[in-house]
């Protein structure tokens, strides 16, 4: 070989052999890089099957906590319906659903005290029932139809004797009439013949002499109008939530079992309370 | 061909190869990097899916326990000893709430006698009622509650109720 063939071919000879070089440490890093490929690939199936695992785990345990949060949430849990909280230790009450107060005001709940039935040997306790009630019916400009306790107080308060007044019953009078029964009317029959009936209301019961009278069931005597506010929303056992023409015994313990709110309470109460609403008494 | 064509073919040849190879790292390199990253993502989730699962596990049985007062439809008293709200409950109403200091542990417990100096439950723990600005730590087996709550949760409790700590 002649030294111009060999410099004419040193160069690209040279070259050949540096490429050659190069490309085979290219090739032994490329099988490096397959390896570390390969195994990233593995660890990466494994972190994804981990991943699946745990998430499958969390996913369970979730969905558990999910289905019981949404069931108490549901709108078949009593909590989530409207209910009415009394409580006779702060005299309030709440109109609620769940944890929203949706109306709250002050209330007179019962006193506590006893009142002898005179003769008897029994005696009334005039206390809110503690327990569930239920909203019964709701009444518009309802009559309060006082109960025995009622005349046995009056009696007692103004130290007179008591009379249960029966149909065909005749009660004679100082003025020389007669106390009796006419229609739905307890009325004072005149020596002239004249029945003219008797007007009462709470604190102005039927008198004569020292008999204090307690008109029958029925009669227009035994109903007072204007006592109770606009509405009663009735709670059975003769319990009801009512106006009151006392206002100020409101937020005191001293009713005979019912409970009391403002005239302007009881007509929000009766708007927005349905029968059939419970109503819990603590 | 001349053997300087030959040997310049296979330099072009192997210049052609040593790019190709070149293309071929880059195109693992990038492939390292996303699997990397793709690894690091799914570890990061496991992680999370990990911790969420022990955050609702402890949920759920804090909701569990939660939920059994709820099933009891007579008066009874629930205790969250997390946060110290003592409930007194009919079924799912919560009629009062109140927060107290308690030294008690988990369970379900039977009242066995009240006055009002105090409510005692069985395994001997005891509901005190205290002042409302009370400050002291509740003795071990004590719930410390302020009087005007004890006083409207007392007359509502039989013996036999059940005071639930949870």
């Amino acid at each position: 070989m002649s030294t111009t063939t060999f410099r004419s071919l040193l160069i690209p000879g040279a070259a050949t052999l540096i490429l050659a070089g190069v490309a085979g440490w290219q090739l032994s890093d490329l099988q490096v890089l397959r390896a570390e490929q390969a195994a990233h690939r593995a660890a990466l199936a494994g972190d994804s099957a981990m991943l699946v695992t745990a998430q499958g785990a969390a996913r369970v345990v979730t969905d558990s906590l999910t289905a019981l949060l949404d069931l108490r949430a549901s709108s078949d849990s009593a909590a989530n319906r409207p209910y009415l909280v009394v409580s006779i230790a702060d005299n309030r009450l709440w109109f609620r659903r769940g944890d929203e107060v949706l109306f709250t005001t002050r209330v007179a709940t019962g006193s506590g005290k006893f009142l002898e039935k005179a003769g008897t040997g029994e005696q009334w306790k005039f206390e809110t029932p503690r327990g569930r009630l239920v909203v019964q019916r709701k009444d518009i400009e309802p009559a309060w139809v006082p109960p025995d306790w009622h005349f046995e107080e009056a009696a007692q308060k103004r130290k007179l004797d008591l009379i249960r007044l029966e149909k065909g019953m005749e009660v004679p009078t100082p003025e020389g009439g007669v106390v009796t029964i006419v229609g739905n009317n307890v009325v004072t029959r005149y020596p002239d013949g004249r029945e003219v009936p008797f007007e009462v209301r709470d604190g102005a019961e039927i008198r004569v002499g020292n008999q204090l009278v307690i008109p029958p069931f029925g009669t227009n005597q035994r109903r007072y109008t204007g006592v109770l506010g606009a509405n009663r929303l009735y709670l059975g056992d003769g319990y009801a939530i009512h106006g009151t023409d006392n206002p100020s015994s409101i937020g005191r313990s001293v009713s005979h079992g019912c409970i009391r709110v403002r005239n302007e309470d009881i007509e929000t109460l009766f708007r927005i309370v349905s029968v059939g609403t419970p109503v819990y008494v603590y | 061909m001349t053997p300087r064509g030959i040997l310049i073919a296979l330099t072009l040849l192997l210049a052609m190869v040593s790019a190709a190879l070149i293309d071929k790292r880059s195109e693992i390199l990038d492939e390292l990097d996303l699997l990397e990253e793709a690894s690091a993502k799914a570890v990061d989730a496991t992680v999370n899916a990990g911790i969420t699962l022990e955050i609702d596990r402890i949920r759920l049985a804090l909701e569990r326990a939660r939920s059994t007062p709820s099933k009891d439809a007579t008066p009874h008293l629930a205790l969250g000893l997390g946060d110290g709200r003592l409930s007194l409950e009919r079924g799912e109403i919560v009629l009062r709430a109140t927060t107290v200091r308690a030294a008690v542990p988990r369970g379900a417990h039977t009242v066995e006698a009240i006055d009002a100096k105090g409510i005692k439950l069985s395994g001997g723990f005891t509901l005190l009622p205290v002042a409302a600005d009370d400050s002291t730590a509740a003795a071990a087996g004590t719930v410390r509650v302020p009087r005007a709550d004890f006083d409207a949760m007392r007359p509502n409790l039989a013996v036999g109720a059940t005071a639930y700590f949870f």
